[in-house]
């Protein structure tokens, strides 16, 4: 591949699409993830995928939007997810896992009443970050606004709630509220990272970034800065290196993660004994 | 001297566990109450319910009007070994004291209430380090300037020496003291430490599930209830006075 | 109170009436068939003789499917069961398992037709050179879906299911053996029909080249009339993601040769084909693929024949380009 076949390349709206909509899609992400590793709720991207199934199996059965659909109850489910691992003292992993399986059989049942899954419905899961309408360029662009604004409006109460959430409620901070907030977000972000980026690459933006900068122990406004750094990157070098070896790209943007992930983990136990 | 809060039969339970039962006490202007007790006995449960952390079954605190949400500081017990990998700086730890603030940045004056925090407890140069890289008494000192920036009028502290040598512990009840005797802030103090309590409390809470004694350091020592309960010798190392002049700041 | 009791029990006697109607002592063939074709098939030969259902309810996609209790129950109470092929119906060895004492003829109506070559997913990209290689070795490692299962879609293939389907018929019912063997006949002229158009269709085009936004079924037409299929999708799972330049060259290719149209198929939502077509200039339309229909086809007696013929209209006007 010789640099004017990939620049050549580089017209094609469809790349274009990858590259904007994918950049807006982690940037999102990353700004939510550390709230929700850190709180112990990594697996909630996954868990709402799986909720998300549910919901677009129902969409698919009553023939109207699955986005209109899911989001009203992805986002009750993330609710209910809080409420479990709030009252009945058990994990959010818990909690996560409950609300996930039961989602699929729902999923399952409702499949069940239209006779047989739909094939359209494992591949509206898996979408691919290649795939892109001109309706998701504008839908990301508008989640990316919508997220990281209100990230920033509230981020001292968000912050306090996840440092220490006795202290915030305490100081007077409306810890609910928060939470309610931040379950919001990820639900919306998952919703629309499953339509435009497919359930893989979502699941992994919301958690690879954070974890990585985690690794690099620094303050929390920096980790989450470094957090978009890897998660730019791993998107723009991502599609760059699927273009030139022929790899699919949503895996390799995934695996490019995984990697980056493996070298800040060396780096860390090499910087700790030095 | 006003009441700042009134604690009026509290009781609470979790399931079939009675953890308070009955409780009243009151918390005076310019206090230091002490409230001490054996382990379990539901005194870091009764601050909780008091923060309203925790509800009641039945009960009231009542607060003074000039008391509100920003007026009671919290040092809650010990998070030195969680937070050895939170990814947060302590001057980042000390705004979350602040009041609920809607920007990313940090306004003047906050940054000017932060670094008065940080002046009187001298942890000025620890700012931009990470919250993990300190030591236990560097660790608790951070923790207080979060309790203390937005300058409150009651201070609860939970159990804040229990994880310190004996020379840290030393500077931090001095530091209490200070507080307590030149800023006009109510103290109220948790503690396994009968010396300390001895060596600055006002008034007494002894609590055991129940009451066991609540009034002045001076009353302490005829308590029948309290010499009831746990024997004449411990009364008498709580209410033994010993005067040492190097606690007490001029 | 008294009257509900006697509204429940009208309702139940009614609830078990209609379920026993599928069991109705009457000499009328009860037959079952898996997809739409062989349904419609049955119905041009058995007309009102026979009593046809199919298994998949309108609307519902057929490669995902599973048959639930019920519907095993339902096959082995009728006369005869039809379906395509192993590879289109893996699940016919459930079926055959629990009808072995029964009694219900099970028939494969592939039988005697010539096999092609396709890929697990049943997509396929014959002509791209790249993929050649690949597609010999995936020959050499997964023997089991080797197999291009939409035999229907080529007329003669069809003509073949259609006298498989008559023998067996005529095995079942020899009383009415002159009823069915005229009704074939005629159909059978009907799609002798239909191949002509087809023929008329592919031989004198000025084009070869399809394009195609998902999983390819018409491999019998385009191995017979030399097609071009192009779709992203070169991998041989419905789950492999396209490629960047798979997809770059497909978009070139429709430019390079000014093609207009981007075929998708039924029953689904035709993302890939949209999201294409927004981006070149082509129409993305159905070619429909006969598995199944909608609710509304159903409802408006819908018909093999009626739905090759459009797709013939079609690709005479995607290949009409240039």
């Amino acid at each position: 591949m010789n640099i004017t076949s990939i620049l050549e390349l580089l017209t094609f709206p469809f790349l274009q699409r990858a590259f904007i909509v994918g950049s807006l899609i982690a940037i999102s992400s990353s700004f939510l993830g550390i709230f929700l590793v850190l709180r112990k709720y990594s697996m909630i991207g996954d868990g709402l995928a799986h909720v998300s199934f549910a919901t677009v199996a129902l969409a698919l059965l009553l023939n109207s939007s699955p986005l209109i659909v899911s989001i009203p109850i992805v986002i009750g489910a993330s609710f209910l997810i809080l409420k479990l691992s709030e009252e009945n003292k058990i994990g959010g992993d818990a909690a996560i896992a409950l609300v996930a399986s039961t989602s699929v059989a729902i999923g399952v049942f409702i499949s069940s009443l239209a006779s047989g899954f739909n094939v359209d419905l494992f591949s509206y899961l898996f979408g691919s970050i290649l795939i892109i309408s001109q309706l998701d360029v504008y839908l990301s662009i508008v989640l990316s606004i919508v997220v990281i604004s209100t990230v920033l409006y509230f981020f001292h109460d968000m912050f306090a709630v996840t440092y220490d959430i006795d202290f915030a409620k305490v100081s007077g901070i409306k810890t609910n509220r928060v939470n309610q907030i931040i379950a919001i977000l990820t639900s919306i972000t998952i919703v629309l990272g499953i339509r435009v980026v497919g359930t893989m690459l979502i699941s992994s933006f919301i958690i690879f970034p954070t974890v990585i900068a985690l690794k690099l122990q620094t303050g929390f406004k920096k980790t989450i800065a470094i957090a978009v750094m890897f998660s730019l990157f791993s998107v723009l070098t991502g599609i760059m290196i699927s273009i030139i070896f022929d790899f699919p790209t949503g895996a390799t943007i995934v695996l490019l993660n995984a990697i980056l992930f493996i070298v800040a983990s060396i780096f860390s136990i090499l910087t700790k004994k030095g | 001297m006003n009441d700042l809060v009134i604690a009026k039969n509290i009781s609470l339970s979790y399931g079939k566990l009675e953890v308070l039962k009955d409780v009243s006490f009151n918390i005076k202007e310019n206090d230091f109450l002490a409230i001490v007790g054996p382990n379990g006995s539901g005194k870091t449960t009764l601050m909780k319910a008091l923060l309203g952390l925790v509800p009641v079954d039945s009960g009231i605190f009542e607060f003074n009007a000039s008391i509100d949400k920003k007026d009671i500081g919290y040092l809650p017990q010990s998070s030195f070994l969680q937070d050895k990998h939170f990814p947060a700086t302590v001057k980042e730890i000390i705004a979350t004291g602040l009041q609920s603030q809607s920007l990313f940045k940090f306004s003047k004056e906050n940054e000017k209430e932060i670094r008065q925090i940080s002046g009187l407890l001298d942890i000025k140069d620890l700012l931009s380090k990470k919250i993990g890289h300190l030591s236990g008494g560097q660790h608790q000192r951070v923790l207080m300037a979060r309790a203390l920036v937005k300058k409150p009028k009651i201070l609860i502290l939970d159990e804040p020496t229990s994880a310190l040598d004996p020379k840290i512990r030393e500077d931090f009840y001095s530091l209490i003291h200070h507080l307590h005797a030149h800023e006009n802030v109510s103290i109220v103090l948790i503690s396994h430490d009968l010396q300390s309590v001895n060596q600055f409390a006002k008034n007494i809470l002894y609590l055991d599930q129940k009451v066991i004694f609540f009034g002045s350091v001076d009353e302490i020592c005829t308590s029948e209830q309290l010499i009831n309960q746990i024997g004449a010798q411990a009364v008498t190392s709580l209410c033994h006075r010993e005067e040492h002049e190097h606690y007490i700041h001029t | 109170m008294k009257k509900v009791w006697i509204l429940l029990t009208v309702l139940l006697l009614a609830l078990a009436g209609c379920t026993n109607n599928q069991n109705e002592t009457n000499d009328k063939l009860s037959v079952i068939t898996s997809l739409f074709p062989q349904y419609d098939f049955v119905r041009e030969i058995g007309k009102d003789k026979v009593d046809v259902s199919l298994l998949l309810s309108p609307g519902v996609e057929s490669h995902a499917f599973d048959p639930t209790p019920s519907q095993i129950i339902a096959i082995t109470q009728s006369d005869l069961f039809i379906y395509t092929n192993p590879e289109m119906e893996p699940w016919i060895d459930q079926i055959v398992e629990n009808v072995k004492d029964d009694g219900t003829l099970i028939l494969e109506s592939s039988k005697g037709i010539q096999f092609i070559e396709g890929s697990h997913d049943h997509s396929e990209d014959e002509h791209d050179d790249e993929d050649h290689d690949d597609q010999n070795e995936q020959d050499e490692h997964d023997e089991d879906h080797l197999v291009d299962p939409h035999v229907w879609l080529d007329p003669l293939n069809a003509k073949i299911m259609v006298t498989n389907i008559s023998n067996a018929l005529i095995e079942l019912d020899p009383e009415n053996e002159a009823f069915y063997t005229e009704n074939t006949n005629a159909y059978l002229a009907k799609l002798d029909d239909l191949n002509d158009t087809f023929e008329e269709v592919f031989n004198e085009r000025p084009n070869d080249t399809i394009i195609y936004g998902g999983h390819f079924a018409f491999g019998y037409l385009a191995d017979r009339f030399d097609l071009t299929i192009l779709s992203p999708y070169t991998g041989f799972s419905p789950d492999a993601e396209p490629t960047a330049n798979a997809i770059s060259e497909l978009i070139k290719t429709i430019e390079v040769k000014n093609i207009k149209i981007i075929f998708f198929e039924e029953l689904i939502e035709p993302r890939v084909a949209n999201v294409i077509a927004e981006q070149t200039n082509t129409t993305p339309m159905l070619l429909h693929g006969a598995h199944n229909v909608t609710k509304q086809e159903m409802d408006s007696n819908i018909t093999y024949i009626e739905i090759m013929h459009e797709n013939a209209e079609k690709l005479k006007e995607a290949l009409n380009y240039e």
